[in-house]
């Protein structure tokens, strides 16, 4: 092999090197900020859930709807933490009070549909009702550590219906790990 | 060279596992656990530390191969 051919294979291959320190830098700084985003944060977001209008269907002007996850399948499960030790606080933040001019009851109720064993709370318990009145909730006591999940029931009474506007109530769940 | 390629491939092979130990669904971090397990947290240090290390000998060596100009690093 002539020294020019060496030469010129040597500076590929350099390069191909630096490109991959780049691409291991890349990835890592990457996986890196969305893992540590958990382990720096006292209080993370766990989920942010979008009720849409077009989600619910149709609804007639001063008619009270109960939406469930048999009609609206996100509202199952809609929320899922598997905390790794006990007394973790869940906070629900919503703004469900923007819907006031077009709702006279929009209340979120979250109920408990699957708890870790030695838990105070069962399947089925009520954990909390977001309404216009209380938009925001918490603390919520996750007593034990393990798989948790909550089910939305949403019942909703419309003050006027216009199929041009388009509204999202936004749940934001945080968790904060205990002091 | 060849003692220069094992290390970088060893390095690499430590860097790709922790990588896989954090993303891993079963085993890595997922945004439902909360909060993260302190093993969790060692294994973001390892991943910084084999990260760095395995970079910086990559570039090392590639900057070297092409100064060099040779196949040979002595």
């Amino acid at each position: 092999m002539s020294r020019r051919v060496i030469e010129k294979t040597s500076r590929m291959t350099g390069l191909l090197f630096i490109v991959l320190s780049l691409g291991v830098v890349g990835v890592s700084a990457y996986v890196y900020q969305q893992a540590s985003q958990m382990v720096t944060q006292t209080i993370v977001e766990i989920a942010t859930i979008s009720l849409k209008d077009s989600d619910l269907g149709t609804i007639k002007e001063g008619e009270t709807k109960t939406y469930t996850k048999i009609e609206v399948a996100s509202l199952g499960n809609a929320i899922g933490i598997a905390t790794t030790e006990s007394h973790v606080y869940l906070y629900l933040v919503s703004n469900v009070d923007t819907q006031s001019s077009r709702y006279s009851t929009y209340d979120v109720s979250v109920k408990f549909s699957a708890v870790p064993g030695g838990s105070n709370y069962s399947v089925g318990d009520a954990a909390c009702v977001l309404n216009m009145g209380s938009p925001v909730y918490g603390p919520l006591d996750l007593d034990v550590a393990g798989s948790w999940s909550f089910d939305f029931d949403l019942t909703t009474t419309a003050k006027s219906v216009d199929s041009d506007a388009v509204t999202t109530v936004i749940i934001t769940v945080l968790a904060e790990s205990p002091p | 060279m060849r003692r220069c390629y094992t290390i970088l491939t060893a390095s690499f092979t430590i860097w790709f596992v922790v990588l896989t130990l954090i993303l891993s669904p079963t085993v890595g971090l997922t945004q439902q656990v909360y909060p993260p397990p302190r093993l969790h947290v060692y294994k973001l240090y390892l991943l910084v530390v084999s990260s760095v290390s395995t970079a910086a000998y990559s570039a090392y060596l590639g900057i070297k191969l092409i100064i060099s100009g040779e196949t040979q690093i002595e």
